[in-house]
């Protein structure tokens, strides 16, 4: 029996005293190395070698412990299930203060060790087996959320892959998780790196669609990381250690290096794809195009020479039409809006929506008399008026305002670019509580003298 | 929402300038789009002027609907009586009351509307000069557009103080150019416009805007405030359908309107079914009348009836649906208009007559061809939302 040096000794006993209460034929052989929150023993038993996973301690009491019992729990339900590329999972519940999960002992080592050594004509065969236990999973309702090259054992002969740790899975439907996401927090950078940029910065709710655009990146990585023989972002990740924040900046917005000579040309394609930082346009992809079923082959080689691409309805940012009925939807109700709360404060209002300087823009403008301050003066023409953009980023549309007042015959006026808004149902609620608030700011800069031209930026 | 205003809060300060504050003995005209409140101006006006120890007055309207619809505003809400309801008359009342007042025959009916309305006028003429009946303190006169100059010249007889609202975009008569007569007697600087106006839809401004722009006025739609049911529908189908379809639509869409607008029509709303032609009217009362859940609530509203004195053309609460022709309508409105058969007498139908029948409309308004949708409406509307692929 040959243990290594940093082995907890507790975990160790613990798992001795495990086999021992199961009984003869039950024996602790190895440390596998630790998962995260837990070294993993291989252990033999009467029906073939296990592997055991004894959960730390502070995993394992108190509310963390809820939360992993529950995890466990829910990769108990595959128990038994029939995909050979997934790990199975035979037993879990706790054993004196710890946590514990039985599992098959896979095949090999981490694929994460032996990229630089994997065959070329390999290459299609593990992400083939990959994407197996991803479909399987989404049959299931699941989603692995953590799949790498770390946690893909691969047997010596590279013919067999085993797709590991499912204790990060989540249930697609199921909005709060099994606590999986640890309180909340972002995930550290080390399962970061393998995150698309809307999930890292937890940019959408999660959805059947988020997930969708999670599996396809991971699997994109997966390919990239054995095409190049490296992990993704390497030398970035070494170098951010210590400022995550950098690291981040480079995952939104980096492209990763992807060349290779002796690869066929469809995998780099569709690697690229599914990497796409464009989270819309990637889910494009299907969990099947990562197979390497000879038809989708085919296909994938058709699409490499411009043959066979449809564009796909899910497009929403390439449908023009959308787009641009969208920005006069948004800004009729907008002007409706603002007229009836100018109104509603005592200013009735001529009020248009005229085109921008481009099609993406509008211009809305409200005119009106302010009543003379003095008997005898004149009224004050007052002139609002609203520039709105719609532009296209990671999350799908936004909308951006900039308002300027003007009182024309005294020769003033003041303005404001406001932060951009994401599109939503109730967008507009949300531009005219900009617009509101932003009146008031501008009628006190202008009744403290702005000049025409002198424009006040926040 | 009433349809009429009937606290000063909530008239805006054009309105109540041209209420209150415009010198009692000058004569003025008022121009303003559909929905600016000018009736209700008119109305407000010749009460002022009744409290200011003038009450010789009579608000003169187009057409017997219209009388009924003005009576209507004649109460506030608690009932007390904002204007008596006996000095609304149509002006082709008033004048024939002249003759009989005078001790004169009305003349021979040429069979012409128009030449009708100018030998009742010119026959009247001699009538003041024989000092037998007092001038009025004022005058008050509705949709002054559709006068003859005959007309106005009788009306400028009978008061010193004339008070003229209309609008130039709702010329619907042929050989009547009312405003220049008008602006003939009434001085440039008492032209007064309504700028901004309340009942109708953005959506529906929308297309009306692309069928006449007033002249140095602006579009409806920069100038509107309505505060109604929201979304607006404008519904212009491209495909035409066969009469028997228009009104099979039709009456599945009424039918949901009485139920969805219930409650506004229960304050005073109705709906509106329009045809160019008379017979039609007939037409489309029989297949209303055929549905169990339209029965009886429909009613044909003749603008000119054939001098029946019998026929009453009051709104009856019970029967929402107003059936009329495309030159009956004007100055009435609707919660909800149905022009069928819009192709009919299009010959005839100038932009002035699209813009009239589509400005009826407050929120919802159907349109419905039988042959070709008429270029005018087509190039006033599309379907939003529709893709090209």
């Amino acid at each position: 029996m040959a243990l290594m040096a940093n082995v907890g000794n507790e975990s160790l006993a613990i798992a001795r005293r495990w086999c021992k209460i199961k009984g003869h034929g039950w024996s602790v052989q190895n440390e596998l190395g630790t998962g995260g929150t837990a070294p993993v023993f291989e252990v033999v038993s009467p029906q073939g070698i296990r592997a055991l996973k004894i959960y730390d301690v502070k995993f394992s009491v108190g509310e963390k412990g809820e939360i992993e019992h529950k995890r466990i729990d829910q990769q108990l339900a595959l128990k038994g299930h029939n995909c050979p590329f997934l790990v199975q999972v035979y037993e879990g519940a706790r054993f004196e203060d710890r946590l514990y999960l039985l599992m098959s002992r896979a095949d090999g080592k981490e694929l994460e060790k032996r990229l630089k050594d994997i065959p070329r004509n390999k290459i299609r065969q593990i992400l083939d087996q990959v994407t197996r236990a991803a479909i399987f999973l989404k049959s299931k309702g699941l989603c692995h959320r953590d799949i790498k090259a770390a946690n893909i054992f691969i047997s010596d002969d590279c013919e067999r892959c085993t797709l590991l740790d499912i204790s990060v899975i989540r249930n697609v439907s199921d909005p709060i998780g099994v606590g999986t996401d640890h309180d909340g927090q972002l995930p550290v950078v080390a399962t970061a790196r393998y995150s698309p940029p809307e999930y890292l910065f937890r940019l959408l709710e999660p959805s059947a669609e988020l997930w969708h655009a999670l599996n396809v990146y991971q699997l994109g990585a997966l390919l990239h990381d054995l095409i190049m023989r490296e992990p993704l972002f390497e030398r970035e990740y070494a170098e951010s250690a210590e400022n995550r924040y950098r690291f981040a900046w480079v995952i939104a917005t980096s492209n990763a290096p992807l060349q290779a000579e002796d690869v066929d040309r469809d995998l780099l394609l569709t690697a690229r794809l599914a990497l796409d930082k464009n989270w819309r346009r990637r889910s494009a992809l299907q969990l099947e195009d990562f197979l390497s079923d000879s038809s989708v082959q085919q296909r994938h080689a058709l699409n490499a020479i411009g043959l066979g691409v449809f564009r796909k309805p899910a497009e929403v940012d390439d449908n023009i039409a959308t787009r641009l009925q969208r920005i006069h939807r948004v800004s009729s109700t907008l002007e409706q809006a603002i007229a009836s709360h100018l109104r509603s404060n005592g200013a009735t209002t001529k009020h248009t929506l005229q085109p921008g300087p481009d099609d993406d823009s509008k211009t809305i403008q409200f005119n009106w008399d302010a009543p003379a301050r003095e008997p005898g003066d004149a009224s004050l023409p007052v002139k609002l008026r609203i520039d709105l953009r719609l532009s296209t980023d990671m999350a799908g549309y936004c909308f951006g305002l900039s308002i300027t007042l003007t009182l024309e015959s005294e020769a003033k006026a003041s303005s404001l670019d406001l932060p951009e808004l994401q599109d939503g149902p109730d967008v507009e609620i949300g531009l005219l509580t900009h617009v509101v608030d932003a009146l008031e700011k501008l009628a006190i800069e202008i009744i403290r003298g702005g000049v025409v031209g002198m424009e006040t930026r926040q | 929402m009433t349809l009429w205003w009937v606290q000063k809060e909530q008239l805006d300060l054009h309105q109540i300038k041209l209420i209150e504050k415009l010198p009692l003995r000058e004569s003025f005209l008022i121009i303003g789009p559909p929905g600016s409140g000018k009736t209700n101006v008119l109305v407000r006006r010749a009460q002022f002027m009744r409290g200011q120890n003038m009450p010789n007055v009579l608000l003169l309207t187009f057409t017997r609907p219209l009388t009924e619809f003005v009576k209507t505003g004649c109460y506030d809400t608690q009932g007390k009586e904002i204007f008596p309801p006996s000095c609304v008359t149509t002006l082709e009342s008033w004048q024939r009351s002249l003759y009989a007042q005078h001790g004169e025959s009305l003349p021979v009916d040429p069979g012409d509307l128009t030449e009708w309305k100018r030998q009742l006028s010119l026959g009247a003429q001699p009538f003041f000069a024989r000092h037998h009946l007092p001038p009025y303190d004022a005058l008050f006169i509705d949709e002054a557009q559709d006068l003859l100059p005959e007309e106005v010249a009788l009306i400028s007889q009978w008061s010193p103080v004339l008070f003229f609202v209309g609008d130039d975009r709702q010329r619907i008569y042929e050989h009547t150019d009312g405003l220049s007569a008008v602006r003939g007697i009434v001085s440039p600087q008492n032209e007064r416009i309504l700028p901004f106006h309340y009942r109708i839809a953005p959506e529906i401004c929308q297309v009306a805007d692309r069928i006449l722009l007033p002249q140095g006025v602006d579009s409806l739609a920069a100038t509107q405030h309505y505060s109604g049911p929201t979304p607006a529908r404008v519904t212009i189908p491209r495909e035409s359908l066969s009469k028997v379809h228009q009104l099979q639509v039709t009456i599945q869409k009424l039918n949901e309107q009485v139920r969805v607008y219930g409650d506004l029509m229960r304050r005073g709303d109705r709906l509106g079914v329009i045809v160019a032609r008379k017979d039609d009217r007939d037409v489309v009362f029989a297949a209303l009348e055929n549905d169990p859940a339209l029965e009886g609530k429909s009613k044909i509203i003749r603008a000119k009836d054939e001098r029946n004195d019998d026929y009453d053309p009051s709104f009856d609460s019970d029967a929402p649906i107003c059936i009329l022709t495309v030159k009956g309508c004007k100055g009435l409105e609707f919660r909800a208009v149905h022009w069928l058969f819009a192709d009919e007498l299009s010959y005839y139908h100038d932009a002035e007559h699209y813009y009239t029948v589509v400005t009826r409309a407050k929120t919802s308004l159907d349109i419905y061809h039988t042959h070709t949708l008429p270029q005018i409406l087509a190039r006033a509307h599309s379907e939003a939302g529709v893709t090209p692929w």
